[in-house]
């Protein structure tokens, strides 16, 4: 839909993006708007890593966020992603099906899941219970992690299709011999 | 001073910043030259850069230190509110003004006269290839230069300051001997006469004319379009339509001061940047 600059158009603002070749079609795209792509890199990186939250949990708000967003490309990304962090074939299927199996996720992980769906699938308001279920599993700090996870979420999944933006070839080769592409 | 400010002085004084401030007051242009950077022609879409937005800026300018304002285009003088716009830019900082000086008859120069009067100097800038019609013409256009043989001397006439630039396919252009004799008729002092190379961006390239010019080969010249802010003035150019992107700084054009940071930062990041520029004019 839009050109992915390359180092060679690369804008001076971003160019340390591209030093290292070709990057991902996120930052490749976002590089018309250099000062967004400055901005928004930065923060999409620490939204979506581990910080009060661990690398499992992080990627069970993306993939799950994805999923339910129907993302293709994110979906694909962070399948392979989750394999990375860990996380079993079983599990990353689960997570990409309509409904999660209960036996699968500890607790703490059913609660945050539960809070996932919540976010991703309604603008309703949340209740007072669904409130203090998630303050009985996670501290302050680690609400605050999978609420802007999960919103960074939403945002580049809107981005990414609506871009239609492709997956890496290396993602699509993994995808492809787990069975998991389309 | 603000701390910018101090820097942007500090940069200007070491010569890796300009002090002018360039604006691209639009894209459109009657002529269609054969090595145009931005693809300019009378079909060309305007992108111009608004009245209220040229006047914002050349204030924020002054504010940050820059000791000149440079419009260009396009053509410029295309615009009918350019004397206007020119008029309130040039009460802020001196003013130099890119043209194909084209469209200076008696009763647009009688009409620019309000430009003379203000407390800075405004310059023009006309473009002229050859002392040979046929060669000029060639590259810029049917009857080219007998309009800029009309208009240097009726400018002059009026009191205006005039520069004429030749545009040369050649890498290292030094002289022109009989550009010169013909300049000198006309009455345009000699420190005012310029040749300056073909640089390949734009129609250039397509043209296959002219001679590399990057950020490490080009001076820092703060320059803002409609589209952002670029390192220099041979940056916002266009390719088949398209904006060529590896000179944009960002794409805000204001506040000034956050453009102008943003090009700081780029200075102190790599130093190597403008370490042996070459300058627009």
């Amino acid at each position: 839909m839009i050109r992915a600059l390359t180092p060679a158009d690369a804008p001076l603002t971003v160019r340390s993006f591209f030093e290292g070749g070709q990057p991902g079609p996120l930052t490749a795209t976002m590089a018309h708007v250099p000062e967004l792509l400055n901005a928004t890199m930065p923060f999409v990186g620490t939204a979506l890593s581990p910080a009060a939250l661990n690398f499992r949990e992080k990627e069970l708000i993306i993939l799950r966020t994805s999923v339910l967003q129907r993302c293709r490309y994110c979906v694909g990304t962070h399948s392979v992603v989750a394999l990375q962090a860990k996380l079993s074939d079983a599990e990353i299927e689960a997570l990409r099906s309509p409904e999660i199996p209960a036996d699968l996720f500890s607790d703490r992980e059913q609660v945050l899941l539960q809070w996932v769906d919540r976010l991703a699938q309604t603008a309703a308001p949340l209740t007072d219970d669904a409130r203090k279920e998630l303050l009985e599993h996670f501290e302050e700090h680690e609400v605050v992690d999978l609420l802007i996870c999960s919103g960074a979420t939403v945002m580049l999944n809107r981005y990414a299709t609506a871009l239609e933006l492709p997956m890496a070839a290396a993602h699509v080769e993994v995808l492809t011999e787990k069975g998991w592409l389309g | 001073m603000s701390g910018l400010a101090a820097q942007l002085g500090a940069a200007m004084e070491a010569g890796r910043l300009s002090s002018r401030l360039w604006l691209y007051s639009n894209y459109h242009c009657n002529l269609a030259c054969t090595y145009c950077l931005t693809e300019s022609s009378p079909t060309a879409p305007p992108r111009q850069l608004t009245k209220d937005r040229m006047v914002a800026l050349a204030r924020q300018a002054k504010g940050l230190g820059f000791q000149s304002i440079g419009v260009t285009g396009g053509e410029p003088f295309l615009r009918p509110d350019l004397v206007s716009v020119l008029t309130t830019i040039a009460t802020e900082l001196p003013l130099l003004v890119l043209t194909n000086g084209t469209l200076f008859n008696p009763r647009r120069v009688a009409a620019m006269q309000p430009l003379l009067a203000g407390p800075n100097g405004v310059s023009l800038q006309i473009s002229l290839d050859s002392a040979r019609a046929e060669d000029n013409d060639a590259l810029r256009g049917a009857d080219n230069f007998q309009r800029v043989a009309e208009a240097v001397p009726r400018l002059l006439a009026a009191g205006f300051h005039v520069r004429v630039a030749a545009t040369l396919d050649d890498a290292h252009p030094e002289t022109d001997p009989e550009l010169q004799r013909l300049l000198d008729s006309w009455g345009v002092a000699r420190e005012d006469q310029l040749l300056r190379p073909v640089v390949h961006r734009g129609r250039a390239v397509m043209n296959t004319m002219g001679v590399e010019a990057g950020s490490a080969q080009l001076g820092a010249e703060l320059t803002l379009t409609s589209a952002g802010a670029f390192w220099s003035p041979f940056g916002p150019t266009y390719r088949e339509g398209k904006l060529e992107t590896d000179l944009l700084l960002v794409r805000r054009t204001e506040p000034l001061s956050g453009v102008a940071n943003a090009l700081m930062g780029l200075l102190n990041a790599r130093p190597e940047l403008a370490s042996d520029p070459a300058g627009f004019v």
